[in-house]
């Protein structure tokens, strides 16, 4: 029996033909990443006015979280970024060390007021709806940096 | 004696931010193995240390919109 050759033609097939053929010149549209944008942006100015202490500020909180967590998942390879040094892991560990120290010690002393610790001062920060939304920004931001590492 | 602490305190926090800034300054392009990215990478290399560094990235995240400080 003879096999047929040539090219199979179906309808995904001669919908891009017409695609390229209407749109040569035009750059496609990064249609994914814009509206993982957009769907971030609207996350973060609803949970921004979340409070802490309530369900839809645990609740959403763990949504973001998650989906971090799914990004590092299905990226589990090792990073091939550049590695640090001896002399630079001592450094940055304890550089670490201290900043924990410190807190620690502040969070220690009482009252607070007196005694601030980072996170009594970034608080203040957050208080407001975009303070927040804009420090929910940044948390993502950082997640999404260390789950593609 | 309260503002004399606070202060100390601040200044504490001030020196430490200034002593990042130290450290990372000169790993820009020179030294790129004493960078904090370089420092993040290493941890992440290791299958523990990345899921410990994303738990206290998590960790974070629930501190300051879940639970709140004082």
């Amino acid at each position: 029996m003879r096999r047929r050759s040539g090219l199979r033609l179906n309808w995904r097939t001669l919908a891009g033909m017409g695609q390229r053929a209407v749109g040569s010149t035009k750059r496609p549209v990064p249609w994914a990443p814009l509206a993982l944008g957009a769907a971030t942006l609207c996350y973060v100015s609803v949970a921004g006015g979340l409070s802490p202490f309530t369900w839809p500020a645990m609740v959403s909180t763990t949504i973001g979280g998650l989906a971090i967590f799914a990004v590092a998942w299905r990226r589990p390879s090792p990073s091939t970024a550049v590695r640090a040094s001896r002399s630079g892991l001592v450094a940055w560990a304890g550089w670490l060390a201290a900043v924990t120290g410190w807190e620690l010690w502040a969070l220690s002393m009482h009252p607070r007021s007196s005694h601030p610790t980072l996170s009594s001062l970034l608080n203040n920060l957050i208080e407001t709806h975009p303070g927040r939304s804009v420090a929910l920004l940044a948390w993502l931001g950082l997640g999404w940096w260390l789950a593609r590492r | 004696m309260t503002m004399t602490a606070q202060v100390a305190i601040l200044a504490g926090y001030v020196v430490l931010a200034l002593l990042a800034v130290a450290l990372g300054l000169p790993a820009r392009g020179r030294r790129p193995y004493a960078s904090p990215t370089a420092f993040v990478a290493t941890i992440m290399s290791h299958p523990a240390g990345r899921w410990i560094v994303l738990l206290l990235w998590m960790w974070v995240g629930w501190h300051f919109f879940v639970r709140g400080s004082d």
